[in-house]
């Protein structure tokens, strides 16, 4: 579970004390300003976004720890795949007029 | 006017592609609303606006102090350029919008390709893409990598969705990167004749490709150098110093994971310490230093003065300009961020208040008041020696540049220009020697630090370094102050008077505490101090020893530090050297005396600041030493 805290929130800051949210239930999560909001996905899709450590490392351990990346279509795999066609046109191009 | 040619034709393209890029949420059914305190229908509706569309909705966050646009760079390739979401923090709003790493580096290979293809080139593109081209491409991925596998605690957070340890996705990376090296070389090898003339806008364009930890230009050098290696095999000798170092480097690293968050010198510093990690920073290092220096070799004769003056002066002016209305307007602090390769982005807080320290566009004050200072003497002493003429907006451009200096408080920078102006003018009106001037000129400093009772004793200036250190330490001594504090005999001696004589220029240049920490920390096994950990390595320093340090993160402030972290004594012994040998002929044949003051300059402010973690600085101080190095070889 810490693999995948650190892969979703990044590392854990210095000094970190961890806080049982789940005993308090009024807990509110203060947002960090040195904290780079990040956006979490459930398995449907859902999407939260966290503010500080604190709240992505909940939200990561109660199951948010889904990439919905492969689904969408400009995806990393295409959009390599329209770069290489391009690049491949490009040297094409660029031999044929040495050759004519 | 704007002609249409060609080159302007295709930057107009790619600028209505970027305006494509951010606001193509115009035409759907979902419409942002005005914002308010109520920040609910922003935090569900994510990736459903372009910061654009965002913005033209909400023009006040445009431009209005407590609105900050904040890059995301870990959202999905569809979230590029969307709100993924807007937080509160007392009166200050933070909109975040979504940035990815790739398309970040694919987006600023193309703005640079574009920047570079601008120049018309007498070189023949047709003989660019041969085996060689192919052999450096290849090989030039492979480099990069390794170095981005080597860096997984950075790169697992900032390259989201692709895993690190898997073949295809290290694949998938691997194209991405021989698209950005095949055109950047491509058009970078077309044009390379004229570019030369145009490296101050470096400062400008930094090139740290943002969630990537290394520059762009470090593509283009090592690509350079594997390509030259390959047309001419006498510079594969290299090789053997390189990896003989390496491998002293990479045996003597244990294997802690000593992980840094790099910061604002991201780009140029490996954030692990392992063997993988340090072996491909050193590769890096070498090729890009090496790549610069044959670059520079290669196109001297191409070197045209006064456009290349001009480069300096637009270069300067144009920093501040940018500085100026990036910190107005949100967007494009954001955007010149991201697309101009930024390694922080442009601080909001300007007014005209020196002591304020201004950074503006730049990462560091000392950094771009060294360039500022630079940009003063690199015209004024042309002009001064006839080798270039300035008209009425040139002037207006050398008081933005003089203002972006005052702004800085660069007080080196500030003293070392004021100095050498003294000493040209007076040169030019009387009859006095450069080295009776000289001395005049500190004489007035002495005096004025004796008058306002800035003259403290010896004992206490030669000892700050020492104190600092000791008061900084922890439960833990570091080697080196542990060495410092208990050597006796003959050793106490030497190091009693070097020591003190650093403490003591130190104390007077603000920099005892940032030096004492350094000391604090640096902990070398004897094969460390003698070879030091290699290049881009600081990993181990602020890791190994904890000590009592600021909140903000603190660097050694001294190139001669880093150099001796990096390369141990023997390097920078070595490198001293060099330097010593390289002033010592061209003082005796007399050669060109600006570009021996200009090398001079930069090399006193690196002395005591961290300017050449930027890439700009190192390609700034190649490049004089090529020229000092050449015109010594011509005499």
């Amino acid at each position: 579970m810490i693999d995948e805290i650190i892969k979703y929130c990044g590392e854990y800051p210095e000094a970190y004390k961890e806080i049982n949210v789940t005993n308090s239930p009024d807990f509110v999560f203060e947002n960090d300003p040195d904290y780079s909001p990040i956006s979490l996905f459930d398995s449907e899709g859902n999407t939260v976004i966290v503010n500080s450590f604190v709240e992505c490392e909940h939200y990561v351990g109660g199951g948010w720890n889904y990439d919905l990346i492969a689904k969408e279509f400009l995806n990393y795999t295409n959009l390599s795949l329209i770069l290489l066609i391009i690049l491949g046109i490009h040297f094409s191009y660029n031999k044929l007029l040495k050759k004519f | 006017m704007l002609k249409l040619n060609k080159q302007n034709l295709i930057i107009i393209i790619f600028v209505i592609f970027l305006l494509v890029i951010f606001s193509y949420t115009f035409f759907d059914d979902l419409k942002p609303i005005q914002l308010s305190d109520e920040l609910g229908f922003y935090q569900i509706n994510t990736c459903s606006f372009s910061i654009m569309e965002f913005q033209l909705n909400n023009t006040h966050t445009l431009y209005q102090d407590h609105y900050n646009v904040r890059p995301y760079n870990y959202s999905s390739i569809e979230c590029f350029g969307k709100i993924t979401g807007i937080d509160r923090v007392k009166n200050d709003f933070f909109i975040a919008v979504g940035f990815n790493p790739l398309i970040n580096l694919v987006l600023m290979t193309l703005l640079l390709s574009l920047l570079i293809n601008t120049k018309k080139s007498r070189n023949n593109k047709f003989e660019i893409l041969d085996i060689n081209f192919f052999i450096s491409l290849i090989s030039t991925t492979f480099i990069f990598i390794f170095l981005i596998f080597f860096e997984q605690r950075f790169y697992g957070k900032s390259i989201r969705g692709l895993d690190l340890v898997s073949n295809i996705d290290l694949m998938t990376i691997a194209i991405y990167l021989v698209f950005c090296t095949y055109f950047l070389n491509y058009y970078f090898l077309k044009n390379s004749d004229n570019l030369i003339n145009y490296f101050p806008y470096m400062y400008i364009f930094m090139g740290v490709v943002n969630g990537f930890n290394f520059n762009i230009f470090n593509i283009i050098f090592v690509f350079y150098f594997i390509y030259s290696s390959l047309k001419k095999v006498k510079y594969l000798k290299y090789n053997v110093v390189i990896f003989s170092l390496i491998t002293i480097w990479v045996l003597n690293v244990e294997s802690n994971d000593y992980y840094l968050d790099p910061d604002k010198i991201i780009g140029s510093s490996g954030t692990v310490y392992n063997q993988g990690s340090t072996f491909f920073w050193s590769i890096v290092f070498f090729y890009s230093f090496l790549g610069v220096f044959l670059f520079i070799k290669d196109n001297l004769i191409n070197i045209n003065n006064p456009r290349l003056i001009k480069s300096f002066l637009n270069s300067g002016s144009y920093i501040f300009f940018i500085g100026f209305v990036t910190q107005k307007i949100t967007i494009l602090n954001a955007l010149a961020f991201v697309l101009l390769g930024q390694n922080k982005p442009t601080t909001r807080d300007f007014n005209f208040d020196i002591s304020n320290n201004w950074r503006g566009f730049s990462p560091s004050a000392e950094h771009i008041g060294e360039f500022y200072g630079l940009v003063l003497l690199v015209v004024g002493l042309s002009y001064l020696y006839g080798k270039v003429t300035l008209n009425y907006l040139d002037y207006i451009k050398l008081f933005f540049v003089l203002l972006g200096l005052i702004l800085s408080n660069n007080r080196t920078a500030i003293s070392l220009v004021l100095l050498v102006f003294i000493i040209s003018l007076f040169k030019r009106i009387t009859k006095i020697s450069i080295s009776s001037i000289f001395i005049l000129c500190a004489m007035v400093v002495f005096i004025a630090i004796f008058i306002n009772n800035q003259i403290y004793p010896i004992e206490f200036t030669s000892s700050r370094i020492l104190s600092e250190a000791n008061l900084r330490s922890l439960d833990t001594e570091s080697s080196s102050l542990d060495f410092l504090n208990n050597t006796t005999g003959f050793l106490n001696r030497i190091i009693f008077f070097v020591v003190g004589f650093l403490s003591s220029i130190a104390f007077y240049i603000n920099r005892s505490s940032l030096w004492g920490m350094f000391f604090a920390r640096y902990n070398p096994t004897p094969l460390d101090f003698l070879f030091g950990t290699g290049p881009y390595n600081i990993s181990k320093l602020y890791n190994e020893i904890r000590i009592q340090e600021e909140a903000s993160f603190l660097l050694p402030h001294s190139s001669l530090l880093q150099l001796l972290l990096y390369f141990g004594l023997v390097g920078l012994l070595y490198i001293v050297f060099k330097i010593y040998r390289l002033l010592k002929v061209h003082i005796k044949n007399r050669s060109n005396l600006i570009n021996l003051v200009l090398f001079v300059y930069f090399l006193i402010n690196l002395i005591k600041s961290d300017s050449i973690f930027y890439f700009s600085t190192c390609f700034t101080l190649i490049f004089f030493y090529t020229l000092l190095r050449v015109e010594n070889k011509l005499n």
